[in-house]
């Protein structure tokens, strides 16, 4: 995508791209696998979450640099944990990216999500089950600078060192309203998108769950 | 604390309201604006320019080479050069005012359209009104220089006041007769029942025709412009005296003479407007009735003692002062005159040249040029016609104006939530008004951000010598495939790279691929070549945002790559 905006990233062969394809397919499924993926329903939720968030995301391209993706990690990353947040982040930039257009940007983009699950799950946003409003919009803003100086790294080869700090202050208007765009998706959607994946366990709740039957029966 | 947020959503609505109001249209707006000018160096320009439907042409003097070679040009509408004729023996300050005559046929034979100029050094030329060539040419007595003064065009016929004579061309150049007067300058023809009447430097009035010339004195001074025809062969003459001018009115006929007023020195060229003679000198702008006999109607202080014009229903007087500029009269149903304006400009100086005005499309346009030698085409905007005014509504930006409501209405329920003291209802309605109005200035901010960060690299570091050098000083957009590239050039008035790839695109009519992306417009193919993708440079330089927000300069080279 990159290359419409004059400086772009290295240009993949097929071979390098499928390679790359293929790493982060197994990342995404080296994070799901655990014991509560094995339930259907929990399956189809994770499915469902996935597929929802990759079609918002490609119906909203036209709007310049709003990502509904940054806050959706953030919260997944909160609720379900870093690992099912990971897995959430690569598949839903690989499952988009496949539609809206695939190249090195595809791994930048699935690293900054992850990143962004990461810091979700570590963050405490949510306690209790809630969403802690102000200190998520904090970091959902924070989170868009954060991941579009991940994927600008994607240029780095391609130009100089003062030609990126030239692209990293090119791009301070999208970061802006990347910013924005997720205050008012985290403003008006967060509580709702943290309750609605709240029945869905996290993987610390399932080990908590996989210890404390150890010791009832010991 | 509810007061203050109730002064802030007032403010917040009100300014929102009105960074977004659209711009009204100026149907009966009569600002004149400038369009361009034209700097013709030292020289001067002495008569007034005249226009076509299709150029203008001006001509400048000059007394000596050093100071500039006195030459004819055409110039087009936007201010550029068409052709000039240039005469370097002409050095006596070229006074002559230009005639413009239509293409036509006569007993004489046939003529193309045609400037027709008189030179101080007594040639006389006709020139092709699109080309500048000369058709044919008729060199005049001299005697110490040549035709200062204004001729006179009638059917076939071009009669010419020279130095010393009058002479009468057919428009395909055959002299059809010439007889000799006493010594003139700046003087002019007018033609009465027949004769032709040419004043001189000693207040003589020469009347001729091919077989006969007398003269009639008038009075002790010079008689510099073409007499004025008034009703029952009457004339009206403006003779310059020692102790100021002289306004008199002379009878054909009776070849009598009448004083009708003394007025202020050198006087310039009277016109007539209506059923009013209007004289001009270095005192007043005067105003005068000629039925059975002059009177005097009106005066106003003005100092112009070349041409006066007349300007959209008033006359308008260059100020020949220092000081310069131009003093515009109303002349009123009954000849009374009132100072309705003046005028000025940055070049204001001495100027005796009048103001070609002229209304095209609903547009008043005016050139304005004084002894500067800088020509000016200032205009007005032209109404809106019903069609146009429909092709508007058609063009109305709804979706923009939806948002701008939308906009209205999220700040509005923000400070009532403000009011209310809801909080965090009012954050949320406060967000989404920020995502809608960033995302509809993301375009502006954009190249504002791009104008303040990046360095503009000059054009030159991306020309190649190789291309035309009419191309210097215009866009040139490059589109480079993996085995040839297509270059186009002399492109201008592209305010991003995005409309200059469109319109080379049109030009060189191949197909561009554009879709939208989050962030900006994108370049998927052009001449349905995608590769891996197409990036962009201007003036060798990468660019860092979409194509639709990088702004461009008038002399910006732009190369797309494909990779």
């Amino acid at each position: 995508m990159f290359q419409s905006y004059g400086i772009h990233g290295p240009v993949l062969g097929p071979v390098t791209g499928l390679v790359i394809d293929v790493i982060l397919l197994a990342l995404a499924f080296w994070m799901l696998a655990s014991p509560d993926m094995k339930k259907v329903s929990n399956i189809l939720t994770f499915v469902t979450l996935v597929t929802s968030i990759s079609l918002l995301r490609v119906i909203m391209v036209p709007l310049p640099n709003i990502q509904p993706v940054t806050v959706a990690a953030l919260i997944i990353g909160a609720q379900l944990g870093a690992r099912r947040g990971v897995a959430f982040a690569v598949l839903v930039t690989m499952i988009s990216n496949f539609i809206i257009g695939d190249g090195i940007w595809t791994l930048y983009q699935a690293i900054g999500w992850s990143v962004v699950a990461v810091i979700g799950s570590t963050a405490n946003i949510v306690v209790d089950g809630k969403l802690q409003l102000n200190k998520t919009y904090v970091i959902a803003a924070l989170s868009a600078f954060l991941f579009d100086f991940i994927v600008s790294l994607s240029v780095l080869g391609t130009v100089s060192f003062s030609g990126f700090i030239v692209y990293l202050l090119n791009g301070i208007p999208y970061d802006l309203l990347h910013a924005v765009g997720n205050l008012t998706v985290a403003a008006w959607f967060g509580t709702w998108f943290n309750e609605s994946i709240a029945k869905f366990q996290s993987m610390e709740e399932i080990e908590q769950k996989v210890v404390d039957g150890y010791v009832t029966r010991t | 604390m509810r007061s203050i947020l109730s002064s802030l959503a007032i403010v917040v609505i009100f300014c929102t309201t009105f960074a977004h109001a659209e711009p009204t249209t100026h149907s009966d707006d009569n600002d004149f604006s400038l369009q361009w000018e034209h700097d013709f160096g030292q020289v001067f320009v002495s008569t007034q320019p005249i226009t076509t439907d299709e150029a203008i042409f001006l001509r400048t003097s000059s007394s000596s080479l050093s100071q500039g070679i006195p030459t004819v040009y055409s110039l087009d509408f936007d201010g550029n050069e068409n052709w000039r004729v240039a005469n370097t023996n002409s050095t006596m300050q070229d006074m002559s005012p230009l005639e413009y005559v239509k293409a036509g046929e006569g007993n004489c034979g046939s003529w193309p359209a045609m400037v027709l100029v008189g030179w101080s050094d007594g040639l006389f030329q006709a020139l092709d009104a699109t080309s500048g060539h000369l058709i044919w040419q008729h060199q005049t007595e001299v005697f110490a220089w040549g035709i200062t003064g204004s001729m006179l065009v009638e059917d076939e016929f071009v009669t010419i006041p020279t130095r010393n004579e009058i002479v009468q061309l057919c428009l395909n150049g055959d002299l059809q007769f010439n007889q000799s007067i006493g010594n003139g300058w700046r003087n002019g023809i007018t033609q009465v029942n027949g004769a032709y009447w040419s004043g001189d430097e000693n207040g003589w009035l020469w009347s001729a025709t091919e077989d006969n010339i007398s003269s009639y004195f008038i009075g002790e001074g010079k008689i510099r412009h073409p007499p004025i025809e008034l009703q029952e062969e009457r004339l009206l003459i403006h003779l310059q005296t020692s102790s100021g001018s002289a306004i008199y009115d002379f009878n054909t006929v009776s070849k009598e003479s009448t004083i009708v007023r003394n007025s202020g020195f050198s006087p310039g060229k009277p016109i007539v407007v209506g059923e009013y003679i209007i004289t001009t000198d270095s005192r007043y702008l005067t105003s005068i009735l000629c039925t059975t006999e002059c009177e005097v109607v009106d005066f106003e202080s003005s100092i112009s003692n070349g041409e006066i014009s007349e300007f959209f229903g008033d006359i308008i007087a260059p100020q020949n002062t220092a000081e310069g500029g131009y003093k515009i009269f109303h002349l009123g149903d009954n000849g009374t005159l009132h100072l309705s304006g003046t005028a000025n400009y940055h070049d204001d100086w001495y100027g005796t040249s009048g103001v070609a005005s002229w209304t095209m499309d609903g547009a008043k346009h005016m050139l304005l040029v004084n002894d500067n030698a800088n020509l000016k085409l200032y205009s007005t905007s032209a109404p809106v016609t019903a069609e146009q005014s429909q092709q508007q509504q058609a063009d109305t930006d709804w979706p923009t104006i939806l948002a701008m409501l939308c906009a209205l209405i999220l700040i509005s329920t923000t400070s009532i939530s403000l009011l209310r003291e809801k909080f965090h209802s009012a954050f949320k309605f406060f967000t989404l008004f920020c995502t809608v109005l960033l995302y509809f200035t993301l375009g502006d901010l954009m190249q504002a951000w791009s104008d303040l960060v990046n360095e503009d690299a000059p054009a030159s570091d991306a020309w190649d010598n190789e291309w035309p050098e009419e191309w210097m000083g215009t866009q040139v957009i490059i589109f480079e495939f993996k085995d040839q590239s297509i270059v186009t050039g002399g492109l201008i008035g592209h305010e991003t790279v995005l409309e200059l790839t469109k319109a080379a695109a049109l030009e060189q009519e191949i197909d561009v691929e554009i879709i939208d992306s989050s962030l900006g417009k994108y370049v998927v193919s052009i001449n349905n070549v995608a590769g891996e993708g197409w990036e962009y440079s201007v003036n060798g330089q990468p660019g860092t945002v979409s194509a639709e927000y990088s702004e461009i300069q008038f002399d910006s080279i732009v190369l797309w790559k494909v990779l």
